[in-house]
């Protein structure tokens, strides 16, 4: 009976645990998030309508900050975007794939302040040109993001060079 | 008779005691720490190290291959990038120092034409010499059959390269 009681105890301190960590995410927790946003906003499916494209390319929008500094020499982009620059450039993007999926992978998170993140992860993309032809790019990228009224926002994109040609 | 049959059910069908559950909580413990750190299973995807490595092979990358020892030419390694979930299959070319240039397909290293047997198709590749940089080593796959615009090769640093495949 007694033993019963115990372990009803630490059933019910393990449920609160859990239910404290999903309940109130930690700041890594929070980053990770947005990645897994965007990821999910620039994916694409096959049978995508101009609607939800239109739906999803909002969604992109407000996960970066006013002005996001990008560096991406492979994709001859460098410079300073605004949101709505973004938006535009990943939809002209996403209009050269039938479908596309992002994804991320190995995210290392550090926080230099307490606004401030530091992200440096493996960027994957697979997907289908609107050629028909099999698509398939991974880029280690270095980001960073800014804390905006409780929001973490991407504030600067930079792909690593792996090999150096 | 009895005895071989009770242990064969033993075997397969043992005793939920806590023994057991400590025996199989250590084996889930020892293969999550080697095949998660130290022999990590991998599945190449895409044809640059054809024939060598097929596209869709499994394979298992050896963490500890380079611990006492340094990566020499022909070495076939796993690069990293962000970590070890997604990592490239290259084999070494050139080390620190030296200097490297494709010349109508083939590869010439400090000015001499390197043979290499395990290249079977080949294009016209012309690649103007480079140094190797302090710390790097240049990579390239074996499947020299696509355009040198379309194949990722390079140099990288020695810290990036995490091991080779196990065979």
């Amino acid at each position: 009976m007694v033993k019963g009681k115990w372990a009803v105890i630490v059933l019910v301190i393990a449920a609160g645990v859990l239910a404290a960590f999903s309940l109130f995410p930690g700041e890594e927790k929070k980053v990770k998030k947005q990645f897994s946003l965007l990821a999910h906003h620039a994916s694409k499916d096959e049978e995508e309508k101009i609607l939800a494209m239109a739906r999803k390319m909002k969604n992109l929008e407000s996960l970066f900050a006013e002005s996001c500094e990008v560096t991406a020499p492979p994709y001859s982009l460098a410079g300073n975007f605004s949101r709505a620059d973004l938006a535009n450039l990943a939809a002209r993007a996403r209009l050269n794939f039938s479908h596309l999926a992002l994804t991320f992978h190995d995210l290392s998170v550090s926080f230099p302040d307490r606004e401030t993140a530091q992200v440096v992860l493996t960027g994957e993309v697979r997907g289908k040109s609107s050629r028909g032809t099999p698509i398939h790019e991974v880029r280690e990228i270095a980001c960073l993001l800014k804390k905006h009224e409780g929001e973490w926002l991407f504030s600067k994109w930079a792909t690593v060079e792996v090999l150096k040609r | 008779m009895i005895a071989a049959g009770r242990a064969i059910r033993r075997f397969f069908f043992p005793e939920l005691t806590a023994g057991f559950f400590i025996r199989m909580g250590l084996v889930a413990f020892s293969a999550y720490l080697f095949f998660g750190f130290v022999c990590l299973p991998f599945r190449i995807q895409g044809a640059s190290m054809e024939p060598t490595y097929r596209d869709g092979d499994f394979h298992f990358c050896w963490r500890g291959r380079y611990l006492f020892s340094d990566p020499n030419r022909n070495d076939v390694v796993t690069i990293r990038f962000a970590g070890s979930r997604v990592m490239l299959l290259k084999r070494i070319v050139a080390l620190e120092g030296e200097e490297v240039e494709f010349r109508d397909g083939k590869l010439y290293v400090n000015g001499e034409e390197i043979e290499e047997p395990y290249v079977r198709y080949r294009c016209d590749w012309n690649l103007p010499a480079r140094r190797v940089e302090k710390g790097n080593v240049f990579v390239v796959g074996d499947n020299r059959g696509v355009a040198i615009e379309n194949h990722e090769l390079g140099q990288t640093s020695r810290g990036r390269i995490i091991g080779g495949p196990l065979w």
